[in-house]
């Protein structure tokens, strides 16, 4: 296992350009940009002063994007305009609509189905009930959509090359056809727009709501546990996570040729550990 | 604009058409399913027994019985499918064919190509788990062949409107009453259902008798100084994964340091938002009057697990809204009106639990 870790290419996530500080020597590959919020995307100076950044350390390039509104949707071309300059510049792409588009108006980026879109079957509780269940659900729970050969066309076709994936407690199976990434060491499990970070520092804050930003997710972490969740959730902004430190052995039997470090989170979660 | 009923038991369809239901949608959790997968692997997003037809034979009678008043039954095949699950999943799909139904409603792409490879020719409407926040999604979606996008409950309504107004040749729906989930439907892998699996009939018999309904119901009438400790009890501390009464410890990031006071504080705001009474049952009556100007084509109760008499009474509260709507009455006097029948028909003032904020700044 250490071999196939060691021959691998290894990324960092970073969404804010103040933690590049936390790329080493080890990283291959810069991860820039949000998966979960359309709030912290780079602004086009933000996105250019990563792309340096890589390009002095000869490091190589994935723009990340998250779910967008139309107001997302907007906020993103002035983006494209800057990484169609870019050679080989990679793009996450966490929503159909930005597939879409980006097939129609931007055939040229390389893309990477981001998991949001990957479809794996994470929350822990699946835990509680392991000696309850079958085996054909255990396997379920191991698989997503992306080993049917209908899915894996479709989005080759759509040019999708890469996929990217969560490491999950119960483990994960699939089809070593197309490249993957695996993200750790935090897996998400969900996320919202009902932010519960936003403004998480007034006692007024309202059960159901989609207020204005103000980037209480730059101030704030949570750590949630309950003795019927079988390990401690992580909220970061809009979106939990828990930890799984296990990297499976069997890597190249997945398709899994990059690791993908969210050094940012590990930074943001340290002192919840 | 039409109203969209859910329904879970036969005999409640034609109260339900009769109330003014337009059209109608359930799921079936067939006991060859739920022998391999339980129901937390559900074909249909709703991981409890309670919440769905017991088998095809029930879902022909719901096709039967709507048809037989030209009410259309769409059926939710709409979880996130594996390659194992095929056969099982094509029989239930061959099943549900076969007993009439008028469209299926789903978010899987595998599903989707399936069908398509396949050559079925049914409607497709895109579930709320097709995570549609944009218009080039819905073109995404119209280049599959889908008829209709169901919208995700995460929209303010000035989004909703200029989503709804972008959607060319598509039909749009929206959630109107009820489960106000705070995760993005298509977006969240929180299991549902695990205490059924873990409890088993202990659980399913409150549940199927619409208990949890009726108790959660009596739990938001109350003084909240009652009602709070209650929602946040460890006597109901192993339900879903949204409503468990989690110990919450905040931390300040290591670039910018707050107090103690303020970290307290939110510590206490996140602890608030894991409560029994979060999202439940909410309501987006009053922005009939801006979906309607928009184009939505149907609104849509959520609930299938809930007593047939609270079904029945969200069906006549939409139907009475949207016959005051067709007098063209102005947005304010709609509002009061929406919110004099709340108060007639559920006998308590809707406390402005809103399913969607913001009015729109639309010309409308």
């Amino acid at each position: 296992m250490e071999n196939f870790v060691i021959t691998m290419e290894k990324a960092a996530l970073i969404s804010n350009l103040d933690n590049l500080s936390l790329i080493t020597p080890k990283h291959q590959r810069l991860y820039f940009g949000p998966e979960f919020c359309q709030h912290l995307l780079p602004s086009p100076p933000e996105l250019k002063e990563a792309l340096n950044f890589a390009r002095q350390r000869r490091l190589s390039f994935t723009l990340v994007t998250p779910f967008v509104t139309e107001e997302g949707l907007k906020k993103l071309i002035p983006l494209w305009e800057v990484l169609k300059d870019w050679q080989k510049s990679e793009v996450v792409v966490n929503d159909w609509g930005v597939l879409y588009f980006l097939r129609e108006n931007y055939p040229e980026f390389f893309l990477v189905l981001g998991r949001l879109l990957s479809k794996q079957k994470r929350g822990p509780r699946l835990l509680n009930i392991k000696d309850k269940i079958p085996q054909e659900m255990w396997n379920h729970f191991q698989r997503s959509y992306l080993d049917l050969p209908l899915v894996r066309n479709f989005l080759f076709q759509k040019g999708i090359r890469r996929v990217e994936l969560d490491n999950l407690l119960q483990g994960i199976k699939g089809d070593p056809r197309i490249p993957a990434s695996l993200y750790y060491p935090y897996t998400y499990v969900t996320t919202t727009r009902m932010c519960l970070t936003n403004a998480c520092d007034q006692r007024t804050q309202p059960l159901r709501s989609i207020f204005p930003c103000r980037k209480e997710c730059s101030i704030y972490t949570f750590k949630l546990t309950h003795r019927n969740m079988p390990l401690p959730l992580f909220i970061k902004g809009n979106t939990q996570f828990f930890k799984n430190e296990e990297i499976p052995s069997h890597l190249s039997e997945l398709g899994i040729d990059r690791l993908v470090q969210e050094v940012e989170y590990e930074s943001n979660f340290h002192s919840a550990q | 604009m039409k109203i969209l009923s859910p329904v879970n038991k036969p005999r409640e369809v034609e109260s339900l058409i009769a109330a003014g239901a337009q059209e109608l949608y359930c799921g079936v959790l067939s006991s060859s399913w739920k022998k391999k997968y339980t129901n937390v692997a559900s074909p249909n997003r709703r991981e409890w027994k309670a919440s769905n037809l017991n088998s095809y034979q029930e879902l022909k009678e719901v096709v039967t019985l709507a048809h037989s008043q030209d009410v259309p039954v769409i059926l939710t095949l709409n979880a996130f499918y594996t390659r194992p699950q095929y056969p099982a999943l094509e029989k239930q799909l061959e099943e549900g064919l076969r007993a009439g139904v008028d469209a299926l409603i789903v978010a899987d792409l595998g599903l989707i190509l399936f069908i398509r490879e396949r050559g079925i020719k049914i409607p497709l409407h895109i579930s709320t788990g097709g995570t549609t926040f944009n218009s080039q999604t819905i073109k995404f979606y119209q280049e599959l062949g889908a008829s209709r996008i169901i919208l995700p409950r995460h929209f303010s309504v000035p989004e909703i409107v200029e989503i709804v107004q972008k959607a060319k040749g598509m039909e749009m729906e929206s959630f109107i009453l009820n489960r106000g989930c705070k995760n993005i439907d298509g977006f969240c892998t929180f299991q549902h259902g695990v205490n059924e699996v873990r409890w088993g009939p202990v659980w399913n018999i409150p549940k199927s008798r619409g208990l949890d309904y009726y108790f959660l119901n009596t739990l938001r009438r109350l003084p909240s100084r009652i009602s709070s400790p209650i929602s946040r009890s460890s006597l109901f501390g192993s339900v879903g994964a949204c409503f468990l009464n989690y110990e919450v410890q905040a931390f300040s990031s290591p670039s910018i340091k707050v107090n103690e006071e303020k970290l307290r504080s939110a510590e206490r705001s996140l602890s608030s938002t894991f409560n029994l009474l979060s999202g439940l049952d909410p309501c987006g009556v009053c922005h009939l009057y801006e979906f309607q100007k928009a184009g939505m084509h149907s609104v849509k109760i959520v609930g299938r697990s809930n007593p047939t008499s609270k079904k029945l009474k969200d069906v006549k509260f939409l139907k009475a809204s949207l016959n005051f709507l067709s007098r063209k009455p102005s947005q304010e006097d709609f509002v009061i009106f929406v919110k004099e029948k709340y108060r007639e028909i559920y006998r308590f003032p809707c406390g402005e639990l809103c399913y969607y904020y913001g009015k729109s700044s639309l010309n409308l």
